[in-house]
């Protein structure tokens, strides 16, 4: 069992940044997102909330409430689903407008963001549904650019559908697993999330969760799930 | 008042019934009319130019609706097509005219009769009774390609060459001259016109010569199970019910059916046709109209952000307190009446009152902290009558003697019943058009609430609750306690509540079955016997075994009703497991009638879809070789013949009279059955075999 808390057995999670950061994980894995969410969440101030546009049920709030630290950290994620492409479009769109009137937010993310344009329904032409997508993935990139804000999206598959989706992002982040545990690979880091056990993959939930206690003492959250003022220094980047 | 509409030759003809007969009228001047709203005036100004050009529009004008429950009317394009299968198309155009969501099109999939009853504020109720006659063609005589050579007209059964058989039925239903028809197949009518010796433009089942296909067959996935749609044909002058298709046929009755086509004003053929789901849409759109309100195309409305929190705790689902396993004696249920539809209207929960802007600082649902808007919204409007109509339908079903009225006000309860049960899970469906989650999640979390309130009462008052789940909770009473009277907290449930807390009945002992694989109960696996049955009454009720499973054969079913029975009389595993042993005996012997070993499945994908070899591939791959090809959701009737096997002759189709049957297979169904009976006493199927083994006759243990 590895000790926790000694600066280097935290394992390094890349830190988020202002821009679009598309986000390429192997089998629809939402647990390194959910990670990079919670652990972007536990660097920023305690207010505001980050904004998560779901489908799919992508949020599992049954394994994110597991994963998190605390209780508290989650009312600071905001979530809202979408089931057709109009209203992933229509949620989009409200976020954009609530942002550019005032609306602060530490970070947008957008999982499977081409996911529901596949699959239109209502008579939606293909041609019509992509360029929903397009105007959608426009929206998300303008808050990214207007607003300073990190917007984490993911996608369903690398082909021409979701291509805007890839030419919108100034940043890629790559995740997979090795023997040694999950990768994130991007032009600027190349990181190993520490392995847990004996060098077996490990890309269950329980995994994640000791990734995020392990860094939890560097931000040390008190019982009454208050954060203390930052004092942190984080990982390689 | 129209029974049936029929769009042909650029009219509309309106077929009424009268006492004598039926009369028809020609309505020249009707035109369908779809809504487009824009962000502003000018854009609708541009919308209504690129419009006019259009061959298809008659005309175009600016009027007032309301584009949503709250909004105030704002001018929009109405625009009228000239021919009912324009709208779609226009409707397409003009959303992919401009960037997406710039126009929003309304009115736009409405089925053809209920757009017209809608447009032209005609109420479809029949004005006596219809008459109906019945033509049933078997799968296998569809399924030949030259046509139908033997099928029944009402009682009598014709057979002869196709173009015989086509002309025979043509007389037939031009001398009974019935309002409806009920076929066990809609794909009969073009059989028979293409059968038909005349030419196919003079050959008439319907009051005018002549069939139309309104739609293709199609696969659809509703409320996630997966349903097959035939194609539909209509015949002027009658209105068709397709046996194949139909939910209110089968559930309710008739009557049932009538009193929805008045509720829903869709006319008798497409409210047979119509889900549930569709009625209930329907009938919300006609609440719609009545308010100024357009029905939108596509829901652009989408949830509001809630916390991860939030979520988590309405994920949770409906009140659930898990099944305390094993035998209990001296047990009662009480039921909170229509608890979802009782739980909106009290507590006034519509799409439009949850989460309301006007009152956002309110926190009325308990544990999401939502606000309800004290403005009383539209779904409890609209429930309110279909709850108080179907209570006093039941009461005067208490009343009546006359076997006739009973029946037909049974068939107006259930259909009601249906609507209510429904309305909850229609809110959570993405796809409803008047759906909304968010007064889905409100509704469940005041249900959660009311039963853990209903849990607390009840134990205080000296009973334990042995099982709860949705609105039921079923009590024993706690040792050294004294009990208040079930009736007396009842009342005072109902009371605190709002809604009825019913004291459903009495049971001699209910056994609550675990899962197969571990200690933990099955949620909705329970059997019981009744102490308060009446006469006519089945003195046991069963939920969720075998016996209540839709493919689960006769045999099967009957043995586990008397292993029920068996325990009912001896409280022990080892008289169960004596009876199972005579029974598997029979199957041994093959003394078992092979149609009372029928499996009747539901397919749940295509033929080419499977990739393993099943028992249904098989079947389906048996009946494509007969020429009859299933779709998902239809149904597939066969006997297990050779489970070793992985071709198709694995199985025999119910239809080709199998004379065989393969033992050992059935052996495992009933031992299943047996385990469900015995396992709430503590006996699992190695408890059963052991038991069996031990037995003198040895030579039974290999089928079991
Ligand atoms: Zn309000």
């Amino acid at each position: 069992m590895h000790s926790t808390g000694t600066r280097e057995d935290v394992p390094e999670l890349p830190q988020l940044t202002a821009g679009v950061t598309l986000v390429e994980v192997d089998e629809q894995a939402i647990a390194p997102i959910q990670a990079l969410v919670l652990d972007h969440l536990l660097l920023t101030e305690a207010t505001p909330t980050a904004r998560w546009i779901d489908v799919f049920d992508h949020i599992q709030t049954r394994s994110l409430s597991k994963l998190a630290p605390s209780r508290p950290i989650l009312d600071r994620i905001q979530v809202a689903r979408a089931f057709t492409p109009f209203q992933h479009f229509a949620l989009v769109e409200d976020l954009a407008a609530e942002i550019a009137s005032g609306g602060e937010t530490p970070l947008v993310v957008a999982p499977a963001l081409d996911g529901l344009y596949r699959e239109p329904d209502g008579n939606l032409s293909s041609q019509q549904a992509s360029t929903l997508l397009v105007r959608a993935v426009a929206k998300l990139a303008g808050i990214a650019r207007r607003h300073d804000v990190p917007v984490v999206l993911t996608r369903t598959r690398d082909d021409e559908f979701s291509a805007p989706i890839a030419r919108a992002a100034n940043s890629v982040i790559e995740v997979t697993d090795t023997r040694y545990g999950p990768r994130f690979a991007s032009d600027e880091f190349e990181t190993l999330v520490y392995p847990v056990g004996n060098g077996m993959i490990q890309t269950t939930l329980a995994f994640w969760q000791r990734v995020l206690e392990a860094r939890q003492p560097i931000h040390a959250i008190d019982s009454s799930g208050h954060e203390p003022t930052m004092e942190v220094a984080h990982g390689t980047n | 008042m129209p029974y049936k509409i029929d769009y042909l030759d650029g009219e509309v003809l309106e077929w009424s019934l009268t006492k004598e007969g039926v009369t028809c009228e020609h309505i020249t001047d009707y035109t369908p009319s779809l809504y487009i709203s824009a962000p502003s005036h000018d854009d609708l100004v541009d919308v209504r130019g690129f419009v006019t050009r259009l061959t298809e529009v008659v005309q175009t004008e600016l009027e007032e609706w309301r584009t949503g429950w709250r909004h105030t009317p704002e001018t929009v394009l109405r625009i009228d097509v000239d021919d009912i299968a324009d709208v779609t198309s226009v409707a397409s155009d003009l959303r992919g005219w401009d960037v997406p969501g710039t126009y929003k099109c309304y009115n736009v999939d409405f089925s053809r009769e209920f757009r017209y009853c809608l447009e032209t504020d005609t109420d479809p109720t029949p004005a006596r009774t219809p008459s109906t006659l019945r033509i049933d063609a078997s799968e296998s005589e569809l399924a030949r390609g030259d046509g139908i050579r033997s099928l029944t007209v009402g009682d009598d059964s014709i057979e002869g060459s196709p173009a015989a058989v086509a002309e025979t039925v043509a007389s037939r239903v031009a001398t009974v001259d019935p309002d409806v028809l009920v076929l066990s197949a809609s794909s009969i009518v073009p059989k028979l016109f293409e059968a038909a010796p005349c030419n196919c433009n003079e050959y008439r089942l319907g009051r005018r010569p002549g069939y139309q296909r309104l739609a293709g067959q199609s696969t659809y996935e509703s409320y996630g199970n997966v349903g097959h749609s035939p194609a539909r044909y209509n015949l002027p002058g009658r209105a068709i019910v397709d046996e194949s298709n139909t939910f209110l046929w089968h559930e309710a009755n008739l009557s049932g059916l009538l009193d929805m086509v008045t509720r829903s004003r869709k006319p008798l053929q497409e409210a047979a046709w119509a889900s549930i789901g569709n009625l209930l849409t329907a009938i919300q759109i006609c609440e719609a109209r009545q308010q100024d309100v357009l029905t939108p195309w596509n829901s652009w409305r989408h949830e509001q952000f809630k916390s991860a929190n939030q979520l988590h705790e309405a994920d949770r689902g409906g009140f659930i307190f898990s099944p305390d396993v094993g035998l209990h004696e001296d047990v009662h249920e009480l039921d909170f009446s229509s608890l979802y539809p009782n739980i909106i209207v009290t507590r006034n929960l519509s799409p439009e009152t949850v989460r309301c802007e006007c009152h956002a600082e309110r926190e009325d649902v308990p544990g999401l902290g939502y606000a309800v808007c004290e403005d009383p919204g539209y779904l409890p409007d609209v429930l309110r009558p279909l709850i108080e109509d179907r209570d006093a339908i039941k009461a005067e079903i208490r009343e009546t003697d006359a076997p006739e009225r009973r029946h037909e006000l049974e068939g107006k309860s259930e259909a009601i019943k249906w609507i209510l049960v429904s309305c909850f899970g229609y809110q959570g469906f993405s796809n409803a058009k008047f759906g909304r989650i968010e007064c889905h999640e409100a509704i469940n979390a005041y249900a959660r609430e009311i039963l853990l309130d209903a849990k607390a009462i009840l134990e205080s008052n000296g009973w334990r609750v042995v099982h709860g789940i949705v609105d039921s909770i079923w009590v024993t009473p706690m040792e050294g306690e004294t009990q208040t009277p079930l009736p007396n907290i009842a009342s005072d449930i109902s009371e605190r509540v709002g809604i009825r807390f019913e004291y459903e009945g009495e049971f001699d002992w209910v056994a609550f079955v675990p899962l197969r694989t571990e200690e933990s109960g099955a949620l909705t696996k329970y059997f019981g016997a009744r102490a308060d049955a009446t006469d006519g009454e089945s003195r046991y009720k069963f939920r969720g075994i075998e016996v209540r499973q839709r493919s689960t054969p006769p045999f099967v079913a009957e043995t586990q009703k008397e292993l029920v029975e068996t325990l009912d009389h001896h409280r022990t595993p080892e008289a169960v497991c004596d009876v199972l042993q005579r029974r598997l005996t029979e199957l041994r012997r093959s003394a078992v009638d092979p149609q009372e070993l029928v499996v009747d499945n539901r397919v749940s994908k295509r033929r080419d879809a499977y990739s393993r070899a099943t028992r249904n591939a098989a079947a389906l791959e048996r009946a494509a070789a007969d020429g009859i090809e299933k779709y998902p959701g239809e149904s597939l009737a066969y006997v297990v013949t050779d489970d070793e096997k992985r071709s198709r002759e694995r199985v025999t189709l119910a239809h080709e009279t199998p004379k065989t049957y393969d033992a050992a297979f059935y052996a495992d169904l009933l031992v299943r059955a047996a385990e469900s009976v015995v396992s709430p006493l503590g006996w699992r199927e190695s408890d059963i075999r052991e038991y069996l083994s031990e037995q003198t006759d040895t030579s039974l243990v290999r089928f079991c």
